[in-house]
């Protein structure tokens, strides 16, 4: 089942004093199924962040539909009724745990906050139960719940802001880059607990990194963004073993690996530049 | 040896940070050193600066092209920070000053510490400009650094660096924040700058793929002390240590390609 559709969506930002306007997302469409994840790649620059921004709300799209289970997101923008809507659909994690935190409250409270928000009518009790619930769903130890966020690693803040994103119960989670500040261990078992996450709560999940190998770990399906333009989307085991567009063999070939040489990644990436600007 | 540390401990209160380490960068060669958060690797970068926590309490020897840091006269620590040894740091965002140009942050260290006229002090830095491949440098040198993208101030950062002519630089997490093909072009610049300036270089990183890739030799760090210690090229076809390998592991891995010929 289809539970997130985007379409053909459009942005662009006025160029700054006089110059080129930029095309962040030209007519980006794709779909995501109900416990199903989309990685979209790209360098810096490419236009990934605009879309995952555009997604939840956070930038509006000159153009195009976000529907969540059928239900338009967009078109209706202003207002809390509309915003309220966006919130409790379609979810952000953002990649900085240590600033998307407010570092006065406890775990606890911050979800508490949440849950009052965007769950009217919960008891104590039934909120206290659904704060336990969370935090066990993230994986993270209940003694941790009157922590602030100083007292945590960022790992474990990483959970905390998984479990704030889950409170609402959305049909959507989005993470841009949310575990590309993270070591590497903590960074594999973070995308276990998205892969629990997704296949448990059959959550939709839109993965956005500028790492293939790590959006290869949880996603189906990977969209390769350049220049606002999606060069390429196809299943992620399929287009990481026969990329078809040159810009994402040579995204491919830029990772550390046997054989690799920055020196061949900077002519392919110089090669590639060229050809492009003379389209 | 441009950088030899030997036996180094650092403790805060009751707690050793490094616990004994030892590695050596000669000159031309690019050693890695990896290792988690909190393992102490940028600790032990800071070392070779004579840089330690507040009321740290050290042990064991630290020599930077032939001086003793541990026990040398300020003056002489001044002297190897302000000409032998430059760091690069993960995020040059925050390594230059927001509201200064970047002419006036990139010349600071000739200006400021060296004594080199302000004039002769921009034309150094426009020629390292375009030696780290910056177009337009007496444009640039105008610019504040929000109008820069991050692998070009990444440049600008190594220029700064190689203002002093250092023999050694420390390079902590310098490409971490980069997207691969940026990092692969500023790795590519730091291969020929090590070889045309015979640089030694200290090349931290969490990326043990990279480390592997790119360096002539790799230590990796665990908890304050150094755990396993290979050529690059070998690390993966001997992972004999047990955290190596599971650092290795925990890396997602690209799976194979099919190669495909076209026309």
């Amino acid at each position: 089942m289809t539970v997130l559709q985007v379409g053909k969506l459009c942005k662009t930002y006025p160029g700054r004093r006089g110059a080129e306007p930029v095309v962040a997302a030209n007519k980006i469409s794709f779909e995501v199924e109900a416990g199903g994840s989309l990685g979209i790649v790209g360098e810096s620059g490419s236009g990934k962040t605009t879309v995952a921004r555009m997604l939840v709300g956070l930038v509006r799209p000159d153009e195009g539909t976000v529907t969540i289970d059928g239900q338009e997101l967009l078109q209706d923008w202003r207002g809390r009724a509309a915003r309220l809507r966006r919130a409790r659909s379609i979810q952000m994690v953002f990649q900085d745990p240590y600033t998307s935190l407010d570092r006065r409250l406890t775990v606890e409270g911050c979800l508490r906050d949440v849950l009052r928000r965007h769950r009217a009518g919960l008891t104590k009790t039934r909120c206290k139960e659904e704060i336990a619930d969370l935090l066990d769903q993230v994986g993270l130890a209940s003694r941790l719940a009157t922590s602030r966020p100083h007292e945590l690693s960022g790992g474990q803040r990483q959970r905390v802001a998984i479990a704030k994103a889950l409170a609402v119960r959305p049909k959507v989670l989005v993470l841009d880059e949310a575990v590309s500040a993270l070591d590497v261990s903590v960074q594999a078992r973070i995308l276990a607990l998205l892969n629990e996450i997704r296949a448990g709560l059959g959550i939709g999940l839109v993965f956005v990194s500028h790492d293939l190998a790590v959006v290869g770990e949880v996603t189906d399906r990977i969209l390769v963004m350049y220049q606002g333009i999606a060069v390429e989307q196809n299943f992620t085991a399929g287009l990481l073993r026969r990329p078809e567009h040159p810009y994402t063999q040579m995204l491919l070939s830029s990772a550390p690996g046997p054989g690799w040489q920055p020196e061949r990644v900077a002519e392919l990436r110089a090669a590639f530049a060229l050809t492009e600007g003379r389209r | 040896m441009l950088l030899e540390i030997e036996n180094l401990v650092v403790s805060l209160r009751d707690t050793q940070i490094l616990r004994g380490i030892s590695l050596q960068v000669g000159t031309g060669e690019t050693v890695g050193l990896v290792g988690e958060s909190g393992s102490g690797k940028s600790t032990t970068a800071r070392a070779a600066l004579r840089l330690f926590p507040d009321h740290a309490q050290t042990d064991g020897r630290v020599s930077v092209a032939g001086v003793d840091m541990l026990s040398a006269v300020p003056a002489e620590v001044r002297r190897v920070r302000a000409g032998e040894a430059a760091m690069i740091f993960q995020a040059p965002r925050t390594a230059l000053n927001p509201v200064r140009r970047i002419g006036d942050s990139a010349t600071e260290r000739l200006v400021h510490v060296h004594g080199v006229k302000r004039a002769a002090a921009r034309t150094k830095i426009a020629g390292l400009f375009e030696e780290v491949g910056l177009r337009d440098p007496e444009r640039l040198l105008k610019l504040y650094p929000h109008q820069l993208s991050g692998g070009m101030l990444q440049r600008v950062v190594i220029a700064a660096a190689l203002s002093i002519d250092p023999s050694l630089l420390l390079a902590d997490e310098a490409t971490s924040a980069l997207d691969v093909t940026t990092q692969a072009e500023v790795l590519a610049l730091l291969r020929r700058l090590r070889a045309g300036r015979d640089l030694g270089v200290l090349f931290i990183t969490h990326d043990l793929h990279l480390a592997a890739a790119y360096c002539d030799r790799v230590y990796v760090m665990k908890d304050g002390q150094i755990v396993d210690h290979q050529p690059g090229a070998t690390i993966f076809e001997d992972p004999g240590n047990e955290y190596t390998r599971a650092l290795a592991d925990a890396v997602p891995k690209l799976p194979e390609r099919e190669m495909e010929v076209r026309g």
